[in-house]
């Protein structure tokens, strides 16, 4: 068998897609599902909500206050606590 | 905001010299493969050859690191989630062979042929051995090369 001697042409083995619409159609599709889960969480809310227990309730809040600084009290907020307060007493 | 903005200009920077330096490198590799198109070289152990008498025969290799760009290592990272054919990482193991094989082929000379070809992948650097994680490719390309006696050589 005689050796011919051939210039390779093209190439087999690297896709020619444009990496830009891969990365947009990527992205896209991660966005996509991230707006998905947002929408059903929201709905999945104002169906949870009515039905969890207080104990529940008290524990996620206890996650995620730590998080947020004490801001100091103002004259209208110890107002409307002595408000609050006295709904209360009127209730019990 | 500003780590946005650094990831932003990050990716742009890799997207735009990662493509310029891609092209430069392959338009240097079909360069020098025509070069060296005289030279056949294959992967086979055992050759059979006539009454040629073998004047020289010499262990060759070469061997290139290449590194992927931060919009590349990006893109791949987003396949993974998705899973398919990484693309991102075609063309890095791609140069990375073809060099390696040049390289020896430039080491080779002015030789007859190239047999028992093979090539060897790696990763390397930072991220060399992680689990879903590829920084840089390194091949190495060794065969023997052969230098036939001909007639009254």
């Amino acid at each position: 068998m005689k050796f011919v001697p051939k210039e390779i042409e093209g190439n087999v083995n690297v896709s020619h897609n444009n990496p830009l619409k891969e990365f947009f159609t990527l992205l896209g599709g991660l966005f996509g599902i991230a707006l998905f889960v947002y929408i059903i969480l929201g709905f999945a809310v104002d169906r949870i909500v009515p039905i969890l227990p207080v104990e529940v309730e008290d524990y996620i809040g206890s996650m995620f206050s730590d998080s947020f600084d004490e801001a100091p009290k103002t004259a209208g907020d110890y107002e409307l606590q002595a408000l609050l307060d006295g709904i209360s007493n009127k209730a019990s | 905001m500003e780590q946005l903005i650094v990831f932003l200009v990050l990716l742009t920077l890799g997207y735009t010299v990662g493509k310029y330096t891609e092209s430069k490198h392959y338009k240097s590799i079909i360069e020098r493969e025509k070069n060296f198109v005289n030279i056949p070289t294959t992967n086979t152990k055992h050759f059979t050859l006539g009454d040629k008498k073998v004047q020289n025969a010499q262990l060759v290799y070469g061997n290139a690191v290449i590194s992927l760009d931060y919009f590349k290592r990006f893109l791949a990272g987003l396949r993974n989630i998705f899973g398919g054919n990484i693309v991102s990482y075609e063309s890095l193991v791609d140069r990375a062979r073809r060099e390696a094989t040049l390289r020896m082929k430039e080491m080779a000379g002015n030789t007859h042929m190239i047999i028992n070809l093979r090539i060897e992948t790696s990763t390397i650097g930072k991220s060399a051995n992680r689990k879903n994680s590829v920084g840089s490719v390194e091949a190495f390309a060794y065969g023997t090369a052969i230098k036939f006696l001909w007639g009254n050589d």
